[in-house]
């Protein structure tokens, strides 16, 4: 039963906790540039004034154009509840793999992308047939990227990765190197963040995740913003948890588990730091690169198994 | 050819002296002279008696630094020349708008403007946008139909592409959102409000219109501004040169999503326009050129503490322009796009730096000086056209106005600030020409029998290069366009007029 509860409240930091870090980044990147910019919790405010608006849809919308924000939203909110940001050994962990995971995203992307052609804009089709080429790109060099890992604890749950990291004396393992650089790269391209895509930008032509969401408003705006938060922390706290395993509680003692999350915060805030200071100093690149940087990912993950075969397994 | 028909930068003819060719001749030696090179910097329609209209054409020849002046009496219909010489055709699409002439064969009779024909004062005015779009058929054709309203605050107007998949197979632009009927206006002038509007007719070029008319009206009058006043004016020119640079190069960088760059430019920009306000009161130089001369002074005091500040942004600019130009992921994102061949920009008749960017030697500082001219030494080219080219040419001409406004606020001439101006000749043509910022402004303003503007003719940069935007997208990513819009920065009321 306390497991449960648990798994709830940390679902629910996740949740609470992205526009937090969307915030941070975005308040980073401002100071980057000697800006005041608004502080990291404007998210909160942001989503809490959409909340309060009236939704408008457009007339051509079909009722996919409708369901589409809570879906999107709600599997999203379900992809937290599968990844261990505080603590290992928590029933919801158990339920559902890296697999899942990758397969919540996708159906995520399926209705994001789906509502984005839905209303027939010029812009929203765009923006859906960028999306699908970049994921159809980033979705198998994120998988090798986990297998690689996979093989080496061989399993491809999260909290028994984490928890088999843990475990071990600290151990640089060549393969870990590599999908953590080809990792980095896919989370970069599936956050929409530069240099993929320019989730701050007003330049509709150049849009791939913001194009798709152009005609929400309201409350449906606000599921999808919130959603694509939610997907920058997921990825921020796989990222972390799996390279850098170190402070996670693997019992449930309150102690640990304040350890736990004191470690989270930290290396999550440093993490936002640095891809603000990447963000700052990065343009963003041109489309039809994007497949050659998906491209790299691949090949890093792909080096990373490669490592693993032939160096570590005895 | 007779002498009479050649004329000078900033000066004028008497109507007498300048004789109707049939249209037959007006034509070929039209055809003949672009063919030799020079290039068509005016051409406009001006009604005589009833039915009856002077078709007047002004070729600037980069060579010689003489203009060349051809004129045909028509009625109703004229033989379009667009097909041989491209860059007539927005010409005679515009002369067809405003009079409603004929231009025989127009390959792509079009609204330029959405204008009122002139003639018919009563008529509904047509609805800017209302036009059929030139389409590209296929079953992955798709078509894209962007503004007038846009995202960001920029000026309205209409772009759609023609697309296969992410590729851009035709990009027809659709301007006149904004069309007030300035040349209209200032028939009849020079009013009391003319000179407002002129500094109105592209508001990030106020000094550069302004200039244009003020030599326009100081030439009909036989008398010319102070040296002091002409090099108050250089020294305004170069200013709002580097705000409009320095704000592009900043604009650019927002578009590749490379923020530091953007943000400082911001700022710096500013800055810059506050030298202009520090000179005049206004940041736009609102009301600093005035016909004979110009409105404010500096005092030595004034020189120096404008060159401190100078000092402090160049070295701001600098900075911040390194940053930019630098880093390989914004070098990668500008090579190579929307590359404008020399070719096709000499063919479109393009002017200014995106003409230089190309290659082209066309800057009217060199080519056809004014009076403050003497000191501009160099000319900033660009060999490739694509966005890159257009960028760095920015930066090249950043540096040498830096260095021609400290040289202008170190050695101010002595003198008076302006001249009396008299009554204009009656009955004669001038013509005035700058290099803005963006380009060469051409000015050609005929007077009727009582001194009074029969007809003035403006032609802005961006008149000339929205097509050559419209060619460098051709085969490019769709994606890129912004950019690309961004690297040439057109005005959209420099066009609607």
């Amino acid at each position: 039963m306390k497991g449960w509860l648990l798994a709830l409240v940390q679902t629910g930091l996740l949740a609470f906790g992205a526009p937090f870090l969307a915030g941070w980044v975005k308040w980073i990147k401002c100071r980057l540039q000697s800006r005041q910019g608004p502080p990291p919790w404007q998210p909160y405010r942001d989503l809490l004034r959409l909340f309060g608006k009236e939704v408008v849809v457009a007339e051509a919308a079909s009722p996919i154009f409708r369901i589409a924000p809570y879906v999107v939203f709600s599997v999203t909110a379900l992809a937290c509840s599968v990844v261990p940001m505080v603590a290992i050994g928590l029933p919801t962990a158990a339920i559902a793999d890296v697999i899942v995971l990758v397969g919540f995203f996708a159906l995520g992307r399926f209705f994001l992308a789906l509502a984005g052609m839905d209303v027939g804009t010029s812009f929203g089709g765009m923006g859906s047939s960028r999306e699908m080429t970049i994921a159809s790109l980033a979705e198998p060099a994120m998988l090798l990227g986990v297998f690689t890992l996979a093989m080496t604890v061989r399993s491809t749950n999260l909290a028994s990765m984490i928890g088999y990291l843990i475990e071990q004396p600290f151990q640089l393992y060549p393969s870990f190197v590599f999908a953590a650089m080809g990792l980095v790269l896919v989370a970069v391209a599936e956050t929409g963040r530069i240099p993929v895509d320019n989730p701050a930008t007003h330049l509709e032509l150049t849009m791939v995740h913001e194009a798709m969401i152009l005609e929400f408003s309201g409350r449906h705006l606000a599921l999808m913003e919130w959603g694509a938060m939610l997907k920058l922390m997921i990825y921020s706290v796989l990222l972390c948890n799996l390279f850098l395993p170190w402070g996670v509680a693997v019992d449930f003692a309150p102690l640990s588990l304040l350890i736990g999350l004191g470690a989270i915060t930290l290396k999550l805030l440093l993490l936002g730091t640095a891809l603000a200071v990447a963000e700052t100093g990065l343009a963003k690149m041109r489309l039809f690169r994007v497949p050659q940087y998906l491209g790299l990912a691949f090949i890093l993950c792909l080096l990373g198994m490669l490592s693993h075969v032939i160096l570590e397994v005895n | 050819m007779s002498l009479s028909m050649q004329l000078k930068n900033n000066s004028s003819l008497p109507l007498n002296d300048i004789h109707p060719l049939p249209v037959e001749e007006f034509a070929s030696r039209l055809l003949h002279s672009v063919a030799d090179g020079l290039r068509v910097s005016a051409y406009f329609a001006r009604p005589r008696q009833e039915g009856q209209f002077d078709l007047i054409c002004l070729l600037a020849n980069d060579n010689s630094g003489k203009l060349q002046l051809l004129q045909t009496r028509i009625s109703e219909c004229f033989p379009s020349l667009a097909a041989q010489c491209p860059q007539l055709q927005l010409f005679e699409r515009e002369v067809a708008e405003q009079f409603g002439l004929q231009p025989v064969g127009h390959p792509w009779l079009k609204p330029v403007r959405f204008e009122r024909n002139w003639r018919e004062e009563e008529a509904p005015a047509p609805l800017a946008g209302d036009f059929s779009a030139y389409r590209v058929e296929g079953e992955e054709i798709h078509e894209v139909a962007v503004g007038p309203v846009h995202a960001g605050v920029i000026e309205p107007g209409h772009f759609r592409f023609q697309c296969h998949g992410e590729e851009v197979k035709h990009l027809e632009i659709s301007l006149g959102f904004q069309h007030r009927g300035l040349e209209k206006l200032l028939c009849g002038g020079p009013h009391k409000l003319s000179l407002k509007q002129i500094e109105a007719a592209a508001g990030d070029t106020s000094i550069g219109h302004a200039c244009a008319y003020c030599r326009n009206l100081e030439t009909l009058a036989g008398v010319q501004a102070p040296e002091r006043a002409e090099a108050l004016r250089s020294l305004a020119l170069e200013l709002e040169r580097l705000a409009n640079h320095v704000g592009d190069v900043g604009a650019l960088s927002g578009d590749t999503g490379f923020l530091p760059t953007a943000s400082y430019c911001g700022s710096i920009r500013g800055n810059i326009l506050n030298l202009t306000a520090e000179l005049c009161g206004s940041r736009f130089g609102r009301g600093l050129l005035i016909p004979g001369g110009v409105n404010f002074d500096l005092n030595p005091d004034e020189c120096r503490k404008l060159l401190e500040r100078l000092t402090v942004i160049e070295h701001e600019v600098n900075g911040a322009l390194a940053l930019f130009y630098d880093s390989p992921s914004v070098l990668a994102r500008m090579d190579g796009v929307g590359i404008l061949s020399a070719e096709i920009a000499t063919e479109l008749g393009l002017v200014g730096m995106a003409a230089r960017a190309s290659g082209l030697h066309r800057d009217l500082r060199l080519t056809h000086p004014g009076p403050a001219d003497g000191d501009f030494i160099e000319m900033v080219r660009q060999k490739r056209g694509d966005v890159h080219s257009r960028a760095l040419l920015r930066r090249r001409e950043i540096a040498a106005s830096f260095a021609m406004v400290r040289q202008l606020l170190q050695k101010l001439p002595d003198g008076d600030l302006r001249v009396a101006l008299g009554p204009l000749q009656p009955n004669r043509l001038a013509v005035a020409m700058v290099e803005g910022w963006r380009g060469e402004l051409v000015h050609v303003v005929v007077t009727d029998g009582r001194g009074k503007f029969d007809r003035y003719k403006l032609v802005d940069p961006s008149f000339h290069n929205w097509n050559g935007l419209a060619m460098a997208l051709r085969g490019q990513q769709i994606s890129d366009f912004p950019l690309c819009n961004k690297s040439f920065n057109l005005s959209y009321c420099g066009f609607d007029l």
